[in-house]
C-alpha cells in the first residue's frame, strides 16, 4: 500500500492540474520548475554592475519554492566568453542548516554586461523536486 | 531653393537605432562619485594635487613630474610609443589621464581601481619617478605639511597612508581635467532637436555610420566616453603583454585598493565581483577612450601605431600573426574601401574639443 502511494505520488497522484504561468515566467528544461527571472536596475545598464533576481515556483503545485540553491551566469555565445565578474547568490535567512528566500526570491549580484549584443542567461535551480536549468536572451 | 532641397536631400537618413545608438555617445556626463576618496571633490585637494602634479621633487633625480609624461600640452600624453624619463623606459604607451573621472579600472591592465591608487604606481616605479614612501613623506613634512594638516588632519607617521593621501589629491585635480564636448556632441544634439544637424561634413557622418554599424567600433567604444572601461585582446601581432591576466590579480592583492586600509569607501563592488580568472583576460587591455584621440597619438598599449589610419588599416584587415591568448571573437577584418577608412578618422576627428590642458 505504501509503495502504491508513493507511486501515485510520483505521478501526481491525480491532483489539480498545475496553475497557469504567471506572465514572463519560463518553464525550466525538465519541466520541475518556473521562474520568472529580471534584472535589477531595468533596464540592464552597461558595462555596469547589476543583479539579477529570479522566482523559483514548483511547475507542479505553482507554490513559491523558497528553500532552493539558484545559481545564475551569463554568456555571449556570439563572442564565445561569458562575464568578467563572479556573480555570487544570496544565502537567504538560514536556520538549523537550512537557507529560505521569502516569496521563492533569488538575488545574484555582481552580474555585469561588458558589451552590448545579445547574451544568454543561464538559471540554476536545485529544489526540493531536483536540479533543472532553464536559459533565456537577454539583449542589450 | 532647389539647391536647398539636394544639400537636405544628401544628408543621411538615419533609422531610429542609428539615433538611439549616437544618443548612447553623448553628452559627456558629470564626473563619476568617488568613495575611495572622501577629496575628491574638495577645491583645496584641486589645488593642492595640481601642485603635486607638476612638482618634480617626488622623483629620485628631482627632474620628474606627473607632468613630465602627462604634458597638459598633449592631453596629458607624451607623444612617445612607451613611456620614458631620464630612469629608462616602460614597456606601454602613456595614456591620457583626461578621462580618469569616469574610469572603472587604470592603467593599461587595469592593476589599480582608483584614479588615487595609480598615480602613486610610476612615483615608486623606478624606470618612472624612481622615488620611495619615505621620500614622498619627507618631502611633504618639508613642503606641504600646512597643505596636508588642512586637507588630512596632519602627515601620517604611516608613509603609504601618505602617498595615497597624495594621490587622493591629485586625483581631485585629474577630475577637472574632463575632455571637452567636440564637434560631434554639438552635431547629436542638433539631430535629437530635430535641427538641421550639418556641422558634420558627409565624410564623417559616413564614419559615424560605419562606427555604430557594420564596423562594429561601438561594441567596445560605447557611451559618452567612447569606452567600455573594459578589456580586450585586439590579437595585435608578437604582443607577449599578458595585461589584464596579471593586472586582475595585482588590483586584488593591492594594499591601495578599495578594500584596502587608505581606501574612504565601505562597499567595493566592483572589486568583489571581480573574475580573475575570466578567459578573455590573457592579453587583454583596457578600451582607451576615443574623447581627443585624434591628439594622443602614438596608438596601442605599446605606441606601435604612430597615426589612426594604421590603428584602422589594422582593424581592416587583422593580420593573423602570433599573439597571446586568443583575439576578440567578434573582431573580423572589416575590408572597409579607402573612402571609407578616411571616412572613420574623420569621424574621430570629431571628439575632439578643447584646448589641450
Amino acid at each position: 500500500m505504501s509503495v502504491l502511494l508513493g507511486l501515485l505520488l510520483a505521478c501526481g497522484g491525480g491532483g489539480a492540474p498545475a496553475p497557469e504561468p504567471a506572465a514572463g515566467e519560463l518553464p525550466t528544461q525538465g519541466g520541475l520548475y518556473r521562474v520568472l527571472v529580471r534584472p535589477e536596475p531595468a533596464p540592464i545598464p552597461l558595462a555596469q554592475l547589476f543583479t539579477a533576481v529570479v522566482q523559483v515556483r514548483d511547475a507542479r503545485t505553482g507554490a513559491l519554492v523558497e528553500d532552493a540553491k539558484v545559481k545564475v551566469d551569463a554568456t555571449m555565445p556570439h563572442h564565445g566568453h561569458g562575464m568578467t565578474t563572479k556573480p555570487v547568490p544570496d544565502e537567504g535567512v538560514c536556520a538549523d542548516g537550512v537557507c529560505r528566500h521569502a516569496d521563492g526570491l533569488y538575488r545574484t549580484e555582481g552580474m555585469k554586461f561588458h558589451m552590448p549584443g545579445e547574451w544568454t542567461v543561464h538559471v540554476e535551480v536545485d529544489g526540493p523536486a531536483g536540479p533543472d536549468r532553464v536559459d533565456l536572451v537577454w539583449a542589450l | 531653393m532647389t539647391l536647398g532641397l539636394l544639400l537636405a536631400c544628401a544628408e543621411p537618413a538615419w533609422t531610429e537605432a542609428e539615433r538611439a545608438a549616437i544618443a548612447g555617445l553623448t553628452p559627456i556626463p558629470a564626473p563619476y562619485p568617488r568613495p575611495t576618496n572622501r577629496v575628491a571633490d574638495d577645491p583645496r585637494a584641486v589645488a593642492l594635487g595640481a601642485r603635486l602634479f607638476l612638482d618634480p621633487g617626488f622623483s629620485a633625480s628631482g627632474t620628474v613630474s606627473c607632468a613630465t609624461c602627462h604634458d597638459p600640452a598633449r592631453h596629458f600624453t607624451d607623444g612617445l610609443p612607451r613611456a620614458r624619463t631620464d630612469a629608462g623606459e616602460g614597456t606601454r604607451n602613456t595614456p591620457t589621464i583626461e578621462t580618469v573621472a569616469w574610469s572603472t579600472w587604470y592603467f593599461w591592465d587595469g592593476r589599480a581601481d582608483s584614479a588615487w591608487a595609480q598615480a602613486g604606481g610610476p612615483i615608486v616605479n623606478p624606470i618612472e619617478h624612481g622615488f620611495s614612501v619615505e621620500g614622498v613623506r619627507a618631502r611633504v613634512v618639508e613642503r606641504y605639511a600646512a597643505e596636508w594638516t588642512e586637507l588630512y588632519g596632519g602627515v601620517d607617521e604611516d608613509p603609504a597612508r601618505v602617498l595615497a593621501e597624495l594621490g587622493k589629491a591629485i586625483e581631485a585635480f585629474e577630475r577637472t581635467m574632463g575632455p571637452k564636448p567636440g564637434r560631434f556632441d554639438a552635431w547629436a544634439r542638433e539631430l535629437a532637436e530635430g535641427g538641421p544637424a550639418m556641422q558634420l561634413s558627409e565624410a564623417e557622418q559616413r564614419g559615424l555610420e560605419l562606427f555604430i554599424g557594420p564596423a562594429g567600433c561601438v561594441n567596445c567604444h560605447n557611451g559618452p566616453l567612447f569606452t567600455d572601461h573594459s578589456f580586450h585582446n585586439l590579437g595585435l601581432p608578437d604582443n607577449h603583454d599578458r595585461g589584464r591576466a596579471d593586472g586582475a590579480l595585482t588590483v586584488l592583492a593591492d594594499p591601495a585598493n578599495c578594500l584596502g586600509p587608505h581606501s574612504d569607501a565601505r562597499t567595493c563592488d566592483e572589486l568583489r565581483f571581480l573574475d580573475p580568472a575570466f578567459s578573455d583576460w590573457p592579453g587583454a587591455m583596457k578600451t582607451p577612450s576615443l574623447r581627443n584621440v585624434a591628439h594622443t597619438a602614438p596608438y596601442m598599449h605599446d605606441g606601435r601605431f604612430t597615426t589612426l589610419e594604421e590603428v584602422v588599416d589594422f582593424y581592416n584587415l587583422l593580420p593573423l600573426a602570433h599573439h597571446l591568448g586568443h583575439r576578440e571573437t567578434i573582431l573580423v577584418p572589416l575590408r572597409l574601401t579607402r573612402e571609407d577608412r578616411a571616412a572613420l578618422v574623420a569621424f574621430l576627428g570629431t571628439l575632439s574639443g578643447g584646448e589641450p590642458g
